[in-house]
Formats: C-alpha cells, sequence, structure tokens
C-alpha cells in the first residue's frame, strides 16, 4: 500500500474569514503523498482552521468564507459540485479531544462503515482490521460490545482513530491529537501516527516541537501578521529547523518566541 | 493561641443568615408539602371509599353520582393518544428542524421561537373555541374525540418543541463536528447521534405536554363534548376525566364523592407517567453509553 509519488494536497492563496474577521490570509501550501506534516505555531493563528478547510467542516460554521485554492488529488474541493460525504470518507480527521459517539466500540466504527455502503459481510472485518491498526485490538476484543465511553482516554482517541481508518482514508489530519492525553498515551498515540509514514498523507498540529521533530518530515510554521494568520515558512523537517529562511520562524523553533 | 479562643468568638453575621435561610427554606417546603397532603387527605375522605373495581369498569349513572368511570377512562386515554400520536412527531421534528437546520438563519429562528412562546401563553379556551371551529365545523369532525385530541395537540406543541429544542441545544457540538468529518449525513446524524442524546428531553416534553393536556377541560368541552357513554369509535363525542371532574363539581349537586374519587385517579395517573419518565432519563443519563 505505498501512495505513488506527488502532491496530495495543494493549497493556494487560501484565505478564510468569519464575518468580517480574516483569520487566514495568504496561505500556500503542499503536502507530500505518504509524508508526515507538521503544522506548528503559536495558538490562535488558524492552524485548526487550515485543518478544516481541507475537509470542509468549515462549512458548519455561520458566517465562513472560503476562497482561494484548494487541491486534493488533482480534484478542487471548494468547488460546488464536490462530493463531500467522499471527501469526508477520503479524508479522515481526529480531534484534540477524544470523542467517541456515546455507543458501543463495534458501533463506532461500524456506523460510518455501514453509511458508506461498505459490504455488510465485511464489516466485522473491517472493525477488526482498523482496531488492529490502532493498536487497539487487544485491549478492547473481548469487550467489542461495551459502551465506548469507558474506555481510558489514550484508548478513546485509538478509537477514533480506527474509526476514521476503517474508512479507508488516504490522508489523516489530525488537530493536536496527545494535547489531551497522558504522557504514556501521547506517546503510544504519537507512534501510531508516525506509522502511517509511506502508506497515508498525514497533517498534524501539534503544540509540542519535540514531537514535531520526532515524527514529521516537513513542517510548516503559521504565525499571525497582520492580524491574520498566514504560513511563514515550510520546507522539509531538518531544513526548517537547521536554517530557517524566516527569521521569526527560525526564533519560534528554537524557543526564543511563541 | 489556646484552645478555648475559637470557643469564645462572637456568632458571625454570616451564621445568623444560615440560620434565618434555613427555616425560610424548611418553611417553604412544608407548606408545599402540607397543602399537597391536604388535598390528598380530603380527596381520600370524600372519594376514597368509591374506589371498587366497579369504580374502574363501571359507566357513570345518574349523571356521574353514582356508578364509574370506566367509559371516562377509555375516552381519555383515546383523547391523550390522538393528541401524542400527532404532537409527538410533529414537535420532535419542528425542534430538530430549528435546531439543526435554520441554525444560520437568526431572523427566521427568532420568529419561530417567539411565535412559540406565544403560543404557549394563549389560554386553553381559546383553543377550545379555535378546535370547535376548525375541527368541528370546517373539516366535520364534529364533536368527538378525534377533534378534541387534535385540538390538545396543537395546544401541547409548543411545550412540547420547546422542550426538545432546548434538550437539541444542549448536545455538545463535538458530535455533530466528528460526524460531518466522518461524512455521515444529516440525516443519520439525527437520527442515529442527536435523537438518542436527545431521548431524555423528548421524555421530559412528553411528560409535561401529557400532564397539561390530562388536567385540561376548557379546550375539550368545546370539541370533545361531555355525553358519558362508551364511545363506539374516535368520532364519537366522550368526556375525559377531567371534564368529568368539572362537570361533577359545577353542574351535579351531591356529585362530590365521585369527583373527589375521579380526581384521586388522574392524580395516580399523572404520578405514575412522571415515575414513567424519570426512571427512562434516569436510565439514559446512568447509562447513555450502554448499546
Amino acid at each position: 500500500m505505498i501512495a505513488p509519488p506527488g502532491n496530495a494536497i495543494e493549497v493556494k492563496q487560501l484565505q478564510v474569514r468569519y464575518g468580517s474577521r480574516t483569520v487566514l490570509g495568504d496561505v500556500n501550501f503542499s503536502a507530500s503523498r505518504g509524508k508526515v506534516t507538521a503544522l506548528v505555531g503559536p495558538s490562535g493563528c488558524g492552524k485548526s482552521t487550515f485543518l478544516s478547510t481541507l475537509n470542509r467542516l468549515t462549512d458548519l460554521v455561520p458566517g465562513c468564507h472560503v476562497s482561494g485554492e484548494i487541491w486534493v488529488d488533482h480534484c478542487r474541493i471548494d468547488s460546488p459540485d464536490c462530493d463531500l460525504g467522499q471527501l469526508r470518507r477520503r479524508i479522515g480527521m481526529v480531534f484534540q479531544k477524544p470523542n467517541p459517539f456515546p455507543m458501543s466500540i463495534k458501533k463506532n466504527i461500524a456506523m460510518p462503515l455501514k453509511e458508506h455502503r461498505f459490504a455488510k459481510s465485511e464489516i466485522n472485518d473491517r472493525v477488526e482490521d482498523s482496531l488492529i491498526k490502532a493498536g487497539l485490538w487487544n485491549e478492547v476484543k473481548e469487550r467489542l460490545n461495551h459502551s465506548a465511553l469507558r474506555l481510558s482516554g489514550g484508548q478513546m482517541q485509538r478509537l477514533c482513530i480506527a474509526r476514521a481508518l476503517a474508512l479507508e482514508p488516504e490522508i489523516m489530519l489530525f488537530d493536536e491529537p496527545c494535547s489531551a492525553l497522558d504522557p504514556v498515551s501521547s506517546d503510544v498515540v504519537e507512534d501510531l501516527i508516525a506509522s502511517f509514514r509511506g502508506q497515508l498523507t498525514v497533517l498534524i498540529v501539534t503544540h509540542n516541537l519535540s514531537q514535531a521533530n520526532r515524527i514529521a518530515d516537513d513542517v510548516s510554521v503559521f504565525w499571525i501578521r497582520e492580524n491574520t494568520g498566514t504560513i511563514i515558512e515550510s520546507g522539509p523537517l531538518k531544513r526548517v529547523f537547521s536554517a530557517p529562511q524566516d527569521p521569526i520562524a527560525g526564533a519560534f523553533l528554537q524557543g526564543r518566541r511563541g | 493561641m489556646s484552645e478555648g479562643s475559637l470557643g469564645k468568638t462572637k456568632t458571625p453575621l454570616y451564621s445568623m443568615f444560615d440560620v434565618v435561610f434555613k427555616v425560610i427554606g424548611w418553611g417553604c417546603a412544608a407548606i408545599l408539602i402540607g397543602a399537597f397532603l391536604w388535598m390528598m387527605a380530603s380527596l381520600i375522605a370524600k372519594g376514597g371509599g368509591r374506589l371498587t373495581a366497579e369504580f374502574f369498569s363501571g359507566e357513570p349513572t345518574n349523571f356521574g353520582r353514582s356508578g364509574g368511570i370506566g367509559t371516562v377512562l377509555i375516552s381519555t386515554g383515546l383523547v391523550l393518544g390522538i393528541c401524542l400520536c400527532l404532537s409527538l412527531p410533529l414537535g420532535i421534528l419542528t425542534a430538530a428542524w430549528l435546531s439543526e437546520t435554520v441554525l444560520q438563519r437568526r431572523r427566521l429562528r427568532f420568529c419561530i421561537t417567539r411565535s412559540l412562546d406565544l403560543l404557549a401563553a394563549v389560554p386553553s379556551i381559546v383553543f377550545g373555541l379555535f378546535g370547535m371551529v376548525f375541527f368541528c365545523q370546517t373539516l366535520q369532525m364534529g364533536f368527538s374525540i378525534l377533534s378534541g385530541g387534535l385540538t390538545l395537540a396543537l395546544m401541547i406543541l409548543p411545550i412540547v418543541v420547546t422542550t426538545v429544542y432546548a434538550a437539541f441545544e444542549s448536545i455538545p457540538s463535538y458530535i455533530r463536528l466528528n460526524s460531518t468529518a466522518l461524512g455521515l449525513s444529516k440525516t443519520t446524524t439525527l437520527w442515529r447521534l442527536l435523537l438518542p442524546a436527545a431521548a431524555p428531553g423528548v421524555m421530559v416534553g412528553t411528560v409535561l405536554g401529557v400532564s397539561r393536556a390530562i388536567a385540561e377541560t376548557a379546550a375539550l368541552i368545546f370539541t370533545s363534548g361531555y355525553v358519558t357513554r362508551m364511545p363506539e369509535s374516535v368520532f364519537d363525542s366522550g368526556r375525559t376525566m377531567s371534564v368529568h371532574i368539572y362537570d361533577l363539581a359545577v353542574n351535579v349537586s351531591g356529585g362530590e364523592s365521585s369527583a373527589a374519587a375521579t380526581a384521586l385517579v388522574l392524580m395516580a395517573v399523572l404520578f405514575s407517567f412522571n415515575l414513567v419518565a424519570a426512571g427512562i432519563s434516569r436510565f439514559y443519563y446512568n447509562d447513555s453509553a450502554a448499546v
């Protein structure tokens, strides 16, 4: 399951407004297929908003207006004829707070599978398969019909990852997936995300620079310029950390700013 | 510092306030419970002796002075059934629509919620007159259980909608966010995630609606009428418990014992509705995660 080369995501001149307030402007971004890209930067500079433009979760926000070009796999997702259900199946998303649905572990994964018309006979196998991929199978195989809300925080987060993986996505978006977890669970989830390298295109928002350092291939630094969030530096992790072109990005990555 | 110094300080002001509020609080509770007990005691004293098996099965005789309330119970059940059959689905769907799709159109939502509040404040006699003109005459349903049930449905609709709407609004937004991110349709989100989460609110709305409907007289006198015989169908006229109590108390001298006994039955029905609702919502709150 090695992905073909090329850019999985290509964003040009993206601007996002909430009412009259511009939260993101002049954003140009690309993510290589099969690589892990870390999005870093201080709070409130639009990293999460950027992630939610990619699967059009911004549609849920009243008054949110997105302009510019967003290409996912050479397909413009900001056009009106984009199949949103299919788009969101191909782009999995995991949030900061682990929040499985209030139902059994198995149903958490099976319900989205049924919605996306995966064959009924395959559902049990796919549930097992995705739980194995998320490293949760051995911990929950005895209690698949128990409530997902009785799992620990780290287990819940891995269930959310399994739920997204079951739909066979090509891209996974993580919005600070470890920041609500204890250190041990955080390590488990981090290793899991690192293991997707080469198979999935991963975008991860993180406030933890050493985490970005450990798992990312590429990094993009967000910053606020003239009250608007934008990307001030992006490129391969080693190059950005060792020889940043933007002095503010350099100061931020060395822990002197932000 | 010696040990005794704490005991010697003057009683501070705030602890005096504590005592005063404690007395007021207990006093209020005692008045409330006392009033209820007094009412129950006088009902039991007047009508308790009438509560026999025949009372529940028999037809009222001698204008209700004697006999039972069997036919009245059946009419009440039919009126309530029709009322809930219309108001529950309509109320839940309206609340879901208000909360899930009108979100972005503030002015429209304002108009709808304001008119619901207004409707909730309309006196029941007005609903009764409207029901008589609209259901009985215009739609030619006559004085019937059907007309009464439909009128009551309209009357309790605002209660159901506002309670269920509040339940939908209190659902944490992450459920919608996760559901959308997984590509689930709005319909699936509503049926599989939001409605189960709103179930306790739906129960509360149902109980409030039923309580209002079962206590209603004014809206029914003009729509369902007050004949006491066994209804043959929902197109027949019928008398509910509240109407029966009202009629016995106002129009029939010597009907007090029947009125009190019927009131006791009505209280028992209301009480059991509340118990069931409390049980169901406790089940949902404790084990909202259950399969």
